[in-house]
């Protein structure tokens, strides 16, 4: 080995010992402690699949799987058009844009939980939600959160209402990234706006596209805080908002059942891989290039 | 040369085995874990030193846990084989600790008791106060807190209702219904502004600590805890539930969608609370309410005069500890469970040693008595395996029936099933 192929390797032991020991490591226990019958207080037992077999007939865990992909639908692709059109209007420039981007990108700012707070204080039954909607609802109370229907859309909304502007900021330096002599020599040809955006931007836009996809559908599987802080009994009213990621918290350090705790984070993880590799795979195809 | 070598070998013997010797004779630690409440902690503190100075042969390594991170705090530490030798445990996971075989069963000796029956006749109400803590028979902890609730009226809203809390204050659950319609405000929308009375509906566990103990008082039980299984498709169990239901969707005096109840109260919007313990006290002073505490409920037809569930937190011996450790935690756990009037004092940690409850200074407090009353004619919860798993399962029930408009007839069987399931399932662990 050449010396300065041994120097490389010095500078990425730190890396990657820290890669093993807080990536590496958990992964490869949590998958061993899938295959055990693991209570927290006891050492683990070996037990093979059958943590993964009785997955298969546990009521709950396949209720989650449902509650998780409804909220990842309600959460990935408004999101992404959502906040895509936001990107286009702050794209333009008009008089107080910055001021307005600054508002506008405000929700990010505050932890998940204190948005959770605060927006349980907001959507009381009987609080500022239900006295905006008053004039088109007629109702004195609504039960935003402990109604088996309203409740995952209250959660998807407070979701989306955090994430759009983030996901915004990325689509607008996708935007800024596009050179205006290509609208502008689309503009020459005989293109509207409209063409402009679907034939130049949206092509050009294909890797900010992969990049947004794939981050919001990643933290939308792993959805856990809105639905710990927020909805009631922790997952309720009747395990409408029980995501995978909440129960895999329950299992684990609320029921001492960590054997499928983990074996329930197993499947997490080959869902979001599997669900990444198919977003890749589909976005890739006509590369566009800028050189 | 021979001479010396053999001399230098004794010695060398000597030195190696005068090592254990000395270890063997060296303070013995004892790591207690105790949760945050920072009003006991300081006292904590105070007596350890005490208990130090007067046995020099033991350490204590105090560490304190805050409330919320204590059930992952103390398993994840358990499972790596460390954790604490002697430890603060609430009630509620008991039935899991005792199923592991994590508890240790009381030293009395070792605690400062002439055997185990001298520690129950310590305590007022010895044989079921101390029961939170009894398996099969066998002892494993001593109290540090013991508690169950009673109804707080805001006097107050109550006399803005023209209502007298001394006077009018329900004793059975048909009355409190009529009561709390009277206390109910809505507004012109229907609205409620203020609500009369209400269950606590946002946590699980409160299935357990309510709900059950009034199917108690109908003569039945939800859950067998000897047995390990589940009667939830029974009279009684409907009965309950109908009133809780009623008391939602057809009376509409409260329900799961509102403030929850402490909060409320404490704010002032709720005029009646059945779930605090008499550690609620400073926070009533605190919110500057106006209360007076009056027992719980009974149905008019009851057959059970217990009120609502007794809950406790017990000192318990980790049983992987050395006999050494476990003698001194015990000694330790002893010596802490001596000074029950420090800790009603300073904290608000009722202990129902016979030497506090029968003193002058006990009689004197205007509350307390209410509170060893209830105690007295109480139940513990259920002390399960997959205690907070089984009342998940009831909740979710609950709720299908309350929130979801399914009928009783298809849901409490399923929901006895489960449990059952359940149970089943975390004492085969």
């Amino acid at each position: 080995m050449q010396r300065r192929q041994i120097w490389g390797l010095f500078f990425v032991l730190p890396t990657v010992i820290f890669f093993a020991i807080f990536f590496l490591y958990p992964i490869v226990s949590g998958l061993l402690f899938s295959l055990t019958d693991f209570t927290l207080l006891r050492p683990p037992e070996w037990v093979g699949l059958q943590n993964y077999a009785d997955l298969l007939k546990d009521r709950l865990f396949l209720k989650s799987i449902s509650v998780t992909l409804g909220f990842v639908l309600g959460t990935t692709v408004p999101v992404w058009i959502l906040s895509l059109l936001a990107a286009k209007v702050f794209y333009q420039r008009f008089a107080g844009r910055e001021i307005l981007k600054v508002l506008f990108f405000a929700p990010v700012l505050p932890s998940l939980v204190v948005v959770a707070i605060v927006w349980r204080i907001l959507m009381n039954p009987s609080g500022v939600m239900t006295t905006l909607l008053r004039p088109f609802t007629g109702l004195g109370e609504i039960d935003f959160f402990n109604n088996p229907t309203l409740s995952p859309i209250s959660m998807i909304l407070i979701n989306d209402w955090t994430t759009i502007p983030f996901y915004m900021l990325i689509w607008l330096a996708g935007l800024t990234g596009i050179p205006l002599e290509l609208r502008d020599a689309a503009l020459v040809d005989g293109a509207n706006r409209w063409q402009s955006f679907l034939r130049i931007e949206l092509p050009l836009l294909r890797p900010t596209a992969v990049f947004v996809a794939a981050i919001s559908t990643i933290n939308a599987f792993q959805a856990f805080t809105l639905q710990y802080a927020i909805s009631p009994g922790r997952g309720g009213p009747i395990d409408v908002n029980t995501t995978m990621g909440l129960l895999i918290w329950k299992y684990g350090f609320q029921f001492y059942r960590m054997g499928d705790a983990s074996t329930v984070s197993v499947v997490l993880f080959a869902l979001i891989l599997i669900v990444t590799i198919l977003q890749l795979g589909l976005s890739r195809g006509e590369q566009y290039s800028l050189e | 040369m021979f001479r010396r070598f053999v001399l230098a070998f004794v010695t060398l013997l000597l030195i190696v085995s005068m090592v254990p010797t000395a270890y063997g004779q060296g303070p013995v630690t004892v790591k207690l874990w105790m949760h945050v409440h920072p009003p006991r902690v300081a006292l904590d503190e105070e007596l350890i030193a005490q208990f130090e100075a007067e046995n020099p042969d033991i350490d204590v390594e105090y560490t304190t846990v805050p409330d919320q991170e204590w059930d992952t705090a103390l398993a994840t530490a358990l499972a790596s084989g460390g954790g604490p030798d002697l430890f603060n445990q609430a009630t509620f996971a008991m039935g899991d600790f005792y199923n592991q075989g994590i508890l240790a069963p009381i030293d009395p000796v070792a605690a400062g008791y002439a055997d185990v029956q001298a520690i129950f006749d310590a305590y007022s109400f010895g044989d079921s106060l101390l029961a939170g803590a009894v398996f099969d028979d066998v002892l494993y902890g001593l109290p540090t807190e013991l508690s169950t609730y009673a109804c707080y009226a805001n006097d107050d809203l109550w006399a803005a209702a023209g209502l007298d809390p001394a006077t009018d204050f329900p004793s059975t659950w048909e009355e409190l219904k009529d009561v709390a319609e009277q206390l109910t405000i809505r507004d012109e929308s229907g609205a409620l502004v203020q609500r009369g009375f209400d269950f606590h509906w946002g946590n699980s566990i409160f299935t357990l600590l309510i709900f059950n103990p009034m199917v108690q008082q109908l003569g039945g039980n939800m859950i067998d805890e000897v047995n390990l299984t589940a009667s939830i498709d029974t009279p009684e169990v409907r009965q309950v539930m109908g009133y809780w239901n009623d008391w939602v969707n057809t009376w509409k005096l409260g329900g799961p969608q509102y403030e929850i109840d402490r909060t409320a109260f404490l704010a002032g919007n709720l005029a009646t609370d059945c779930d605090f313990g008499n550690w609620g006290v400073p926070q009533m002073v605190d919110a500057g309410i106006n209360y007076s505490i009056h027992p719980q409920p009974r149905w008019a037809e009851a057959v059970s005069n217990n009120a609502m569930a007794t809950y406790a937190y017990f000192f318990m011996v980790n049983s992987g500890a050395s006999p050494e450790v476990q003698a001194a935690a015990w000694k330790l756990a002893g010596f802490l469970t001596d000074h029950p009037q420090e800790y009603f004092d300073v904290a608000g940690l009722f202990q129902s040693k016979k030497s506090f409850v029968e003193s002058e200074a006990f009689a004197e407090n205007e509350i307390m008595p209410i509170f060893l009353q209830e105690m007295g004619v109480s139940l513990y919860h259920p002390r399960i395996p997959g205690f907070f798993e089984v009342a998940d399962a009831l909740m979710r029930g609950r709720d299908r029936i309350i929130v979801g408009g399914e009928s009783m007839d298809v849901v409490l069987p399923e929901l006895e099933q489960e449990v059952n399931d359940i149970l089943a399932r975390a004492a085969a662990r």
